[in-house]
């Protein structure tokens, strides 16, 4: 559908952006605006669209070109730094990632070997009196437990962190 | 761009982006935020521009993009009038300001982008279709749609407080 038009309507646009009607000599522009729908809507839409842009430019708080400039100056070299640093970044999370996986892969996967392993430890230890106990054992084992959650933890967090 | 051509350009067109900014998200704290923002893609992008007019219509499609951002992120969120920059305090006025900001509620984001670059700044067909990545043969269409419903929801207001 083609929207009606009017063949004054950038007349009186440009009237209305420059701010003044044609003398008295030009065309009667304002009284034309009265009769037809096309430029009366313009003629509103303008008037207060300019009224509140007035407003807002005078009114607006921005702060200074050298502010603005000095602040994007330093994120541009931080996101520069950051771009220099992503593969490294990249590389030891992946990394730390792996070893994680792994060792708690190797722990279950070899559980049996590394009970027995523990238990023979222990009786070693025992015969050769230094005193270790089950208990002992299962120390040693929350231990490993426990480093084992601590690296996830820490894993994310420096994911968290980036 | 170099830091003094950048104060220059700055000075030039930092109130009324602020003002695009501020009216058609209707929101004056988000504008200073994206303000900051488009300053900041321009100096990224460091591109070098044919003209003043070039690197305007370059900094307002940046906007314009934010704009749109932000609105698919969230809803429009409209200060309260206490909270809008106000030079004048008369009961008129502020009434006036009261249909405009009603009357632009309820555009579309779009309408009012059109509306604003148009009617406020100036721009011809090329040059929104250039700041808002429309096609110039539809800008007239949409902008004839935009300026009507204006104007309507305007004349309701106005019949309607008689």
């Amino acid at each position: 559908m083609n929207s009606p038009s009017c063949e004054k309507e950038q007349r009186v646009l440009e009237c209305l952006l420059g701010g003044s009607w044609p003398g008295p000599a030009g065309e009667s522009l304002p009284e034309h605006t009265v009769t037809c729908p096309v430029c009366s809507d313009l003629v509103l839409a303008v008037e207060h669209l300019r009224e509140e842009s007035r407003r807002a430019v005078t009114a607006a708080a921005l702060p200074e070109a050298g502010l603005v400039w000095w602040k994007a100056q330093l994120r541009l070299k931080r996101d520069a730094a950051d771009r220099a640093t992503q593969p490294i970044a990249m590389v030891e999370r992946l990394a730390l990632a792996c070893a994680s996986l792994s060792s708690a892969g190797v722990v279950f996967w070899k559980w049996p070997e590394i009970s027995a392993w523990v238990n023979r430890l222990g009786d070693i230890a025992s015969r050769a009196s230094f005193g270790w106990t089950p208990r002992f054992n299962l120390l040693v084992l929350s231990a490993c437990g426990a480093f084992l959650v601590l690296m996830v933890f820490a894993l994310y967090f420096d994911w968290a962190d980036q | 761009m170099d830091e003094e051509s950048f104060r220059a350009f700055y000075d030039r067109t930092v109130r009324p982006l602020w003002a695009y900014l501020s009216r058609v998200s209707g929101n004056s704290q988000l504008a200073d935020d994206l303000v900051q923002e488009a300053y900041y893609r321009f100096l990224r992008a460091s591109f070098s521009p044919l003209n003043e007019a070039h690197a305007r219509n370059y900094l307002y499609r940046i906007a314009t993009n934010l704009l749109r951002d932000n609105h698919r992120r969230r809803k429009p969120n409209h200060l309260p009038l206490e909270d809008m920059p106000c030079s004048e305090s008369t009961a008129d006025t502020t009434q006036r300001r009261w249909d405009l900001n009603g009357a632009l509620d309820d555009l579309k984001p779009r309408e009012r982008e059109l509306l604003w670059l148009a009617y406020v700044e100036g721009s011809s067909h090329q040059e929104i279709a250039e700041r808002t990545g429309l096609k110039v043969a539809s800008i007239r269409q949409l902008l004839f749609r935009a300026r009507q419903k204006l104007a309507n929801l305007l004349r309701q207001t106005i019949r309607g407080k008689r």
